[in-house]
């Protein structure tokens, strides 16, 4: 069985570089903000709103607001302080939408930090299993040197007490059913 | 009973501090997995540095048991350190380092 490796969250403009490194790394697709026209295969592009047409690319409307987290336009939550908002998303959030956590937020931290953070990540996966939500850990990185290899995803996962094998799947169906539904004209 | 040697791993890293002592890397990533996962589990890895290929790409080896928190570890290091190969053998890896495409990192 062949399992797609996701990274929804790079900051880096320069895609070019990204997807080489992504290559490097064993990570099969990649969400960006940057769009510069230029559609890329294997490229998810991260947007604040729904476009008013029809897009040529696939696209989720992302927000770290708590006002979005019960709009019907948006796909994808970012969770920046579990502890904070672990009660407004249980009453708030809709169901099938993405709660996403960013490994950049924590990587200079220390280390009782870190391990607290990776308790409220085990406390989110539990929550979405509950609420029908998709977890997601993205590595939030700012350039190429800060992505996260295939490899450390799965070793991460499992210190989340997430099955690896079993996250990749339940994102690449999640991305599937939120990038099917929309329509889109052919790329050029 | 038979003597048994330790399964290890062979990890290529890239530093993303190209400035500082690439040597120093072990000491670094040592001082953090302890940090993470104490004092007995980074001894009991056994980290250990091989070398510096051409391509300023660090080699380093650990025992396999530990290497799941060895990769957590090299992810949550303070200034980023990229994870491009795991081997079991060191030709393997050298090999897969004379081929690889490196100068996207730079």
């Amino acid at each position: 069985m062949v399992i797609k490796r996701t990274d929804l969250c790079v900051r880096d403009c320069n895609l070019e570089r990204v997807l080489k490194t992504a290559e490097i790394l064993g990570i099969d697709e990649i969400g960006a903000s940057a769009h510069n026209g230029k559609i890329r295969q294997n490229v998810i592009y991260r947007l604040n709103t729904q476009p008013h047409q029809v897009s040529n690319h696939p696209y989720l409307v992302v927000s770290d607001r708590l006002e979005d987290l019960s709009s019907s336009e948006l796909d994808l939550f970012i969770v920046r302080d579990y502890a904070r908002v672990k009660h407004i998303i249980k009453k708030r959030v809709r169901a099938r939408i993405g709660l996403e956590v960013f490994l950049a937020d924590i990587r200079t931290a220390d280390a009782s930090s870190i391990a607290k953070w990776f308790e409220q990540l085990r406390g989110l996966y539990k929550l979405c299993q509950s609420i029908k939500c998709q977890f997601i850990l993205s590595s939030g990185a700012n350039s190429p040197r800060e992505m996260i290899p295939a490899r450390c995803f799965d070793s991460l996962l499992e210190l989340c007490e997430v099955r690896p094998e079993r996250y990749w799947q339940d994102l690449e169906e999640w991305l599937k059913i939120k990038l099917g539904k929309r329509c889109y004209t052919d790329v050029e | 009973m038979l003597n048994r040697r330790d399964k290890r791993r062979y990890l290529a890293l890239w530093d993303g501090d190209q400035s500082r002592d690439h040597r120093k890397i072990v000491e670094l990533i040592s001082k953090r997995n302890s940090e993470l996962f104490g004092q007995i589990a980074t001894e009991k890895a056994k980290i250990r540095f091989i070398g510096i290929d051409a391509k300023q790409i660090i080699i380093l080896s650990c025992k396999l048991e530990a290497l799941g928190t060895l990769l957590s570890t090299i992810v949550l290091m303070e200034s980023p350190v990229l994870l491009m190969r795991i081997s079991g053998t060191l030709n393997a890896l050298r090999r897969f380092l004379r081929d690889a495409e490196t100068s996207v990192l730079s």
